[in-house]
């Protein structure tokens, strides 16, 4: 069963303030991931594999195609819903790792992780639970849970960006390069959460920096190419 | 599918002119339950304006903005008599301003303060007052010693985090805020952003927040609209709208901003 399918996607940016100039960065982009799934984006830095992640999610508008995705039970296209529903099928059924962790300060890592289970309605302490659960799998100690993460290293902020992702059991998860701050024991258990999540029977897209990691976790690779000047 | 969101406010084409300058045109929005929706856009854009409409106290020359709790807009803002709309303004509707001043009773205790709208809607133990308002100061992170000082010698700060205290503590279903965390210290703004973040995932709470700061916007609101001349240029999902903005007016605010 498929819980995600991307049907001609495409995507231009104009840049007003540059004359209108157009950049060209997705065309005719198809592709379709089935539950327990994980597929990778290869390709060239710059060809647009991180524009066609955060098109999927929403964060960047598609031009044209669509972005179907399994909620509630039913394939909805993310290109053509309402904010407040887009809003909706992101609380449950899409989740998003990109590589910068964006929190409001001062609150703590615990809480930060917690919040995602909070905003499906999982109360509290059972959603504090969890999120201590995860951040443990992740190697992030006990002692770091109260801490707000502004001091944390890179690493130990990706990995509270991954613990807000893999606490929940959002269906289809997009990650842009998961691992790319960290040394290889946590990479490796980033690689066995991702196990994990395939025989959840979640759909997973990853773009990794690392190609041994590609081989290693991916079912199949989805090449994105540059465009050349005949594409646009 | 079944989703069917119900709004809990909603403004159609609210067009305003003062003299011969434009300062609402077309303006149309919704609000969900649930939700934060900031409007954004530089200075004289419209935004307070735009709030202070939305809430009542600015007629518009044309369009109405309609409302109701029960998945029904049966009321009207522009046709409310005047008695209920300030009981509507004293309870389940909540306004921040920008400057605290303009809402807090400068006469009175910090406790006084607080605990004004129970004492309008008829809680007169002195009991219970005492112990909500304790509650609420710990809630802005105000020590609970200073209860019985006067607002005056609060910081501008504390100030803010009391007029927000006094205002939340009816459980207002609607919240109107203008500008409510420029004048805060850092550390103070990101303790009230949580605050609000919480009450509006754990008790639905919905709020129009009015700010020049697309930082808070992102942190707290899941929708956005961006004001220029009294318009909405452009609106979408916050994250949208920031990271891809459509509109040259948008890309030029967004660009023009240190990143955040």
């Amino acid at each position: 069963m498929n819980l995600l399918e991307v049907k001609d996607l495409r995507k231009t940016f104009t840049l007003h303030l540059r004359g209108g100039l157009q950049l060209a960065v997705l065309r005719n982009i198809s592709f379709s991931v089935a539950a327990g799934e994980c597929v990778a984006l290869v390709g060239p830095s710059g060809a647009g594999k991180s524009t066609l992640l955060r098109t999927i999610y929403g964060n960047y508008r598609a031009e044209s195609g669509s972005v179907t995705v399994m909620h509630d039970g039913e394939l909805v296209d993310l290109t053509r819903v309402p904010p407040q529903q887009l809003l909706v099928i992101r609380r449950h059924s899409i989740a998003y790792v990109s590589q910068f962790l964006r929190v409001i300060p001062r609150v703590s890592t615990r809480a930060i992780v917690a919040s995602v289970l909070k905003d499906q309605g999982v109360r509290s302490p059972d959603a504090d639970a969890r999120a201590e659960s995860i951040l443990l799998t992740l190697n992030l100690p006990l002692r770091l849970h109260g801490l707000p993460p502004a001091t944390f290293s890179g690493g130990e902020q990706q990995r509270v960006n991954l613990a807000r992702a893999l606490v929940t059991d959002h269906p289809v998860l997009l990650l842009d390069e998961p691992t790319a701050s960290l040394d290889a024991e946590n990479a490796a258990v980033v690689l066995s959460l991702i196990q994990d999540a395939k025989r959840a029977g979640r759909a997973i897209i990853s773009i990794f920096h690392d190609p041994d990691m590609t081989v290693r976790v991916a079912d199949r690779q989805i090449p994105i190419t540059s465009l050349t000047e005949n594409d646009r | 599918m079944s989703y069917r969101p119900v709004p809990i406010l909603m403004a159609r084409d609210l067009t305003l002119s003062f003299g011969t300058l434009c300062a609402l045109e077309s303006v149309s929005l919704e609000i969900y339950p649930g939700e934060v929706l900031a409007i954004v856009g530089e200075s004289g854009s419209g935004k307070t304006t735009l709030l202070n409409t939305l809430y009542g106290v600015l007629a518009p020359g044309a369009g109405e903005v309609r409302f109701g709790e029960n998945g029904e807009l049966d009321r009207c803002v522009q046709t409310l008599p005047r008695q209920q709309l300030r009981h509507l303004h004293r309870s389940a509707w909540g306004y921040v301003h920008q400057n605290p001043r303009d809402a807090l009773r400068m006469e009175i205790t910090a406790g006084g303060n607080i605990v004004e709208r129970l004492m309008a809607a008829g809680e007169k133990h002195y009991g219970t007052l005492r112990e909500k308002a304790l509650f609420w100061l710990q809630k802005v992170e105000i020590d609970p010693k200073r209860i019985d000082d006067l607002p005056t010698t609060f910081s501008g700060g504390m100030q803010q985090r009391l007029q927000i205290a006094r205002t939340l503590i009816s459980h207002p279903y609607l919240l109107f805020m203008d500008e409510p965390t420029s004048g805060l210290d850092v550390s103070v703004q990101a303790g009230l952003l949580d605050l609000l973040r919480n009450l509006v995932s754990e008790q639905r709470m919905a709020v129009i927040l009015v700010t020049h700061d697309l930082a808070v916007a992102r942190l707290l609101a899941g929708r956005i609209a961006v004001m220029q001349r009294g318009r909405i240029i452009e609106t979408g999902v916050t994250d949208q709208v920031l990271d891809d903005p459509q509109h040259p007016y948008t890309q030029l605010l967004v660009s023009s901003v240190l990143p955040a």
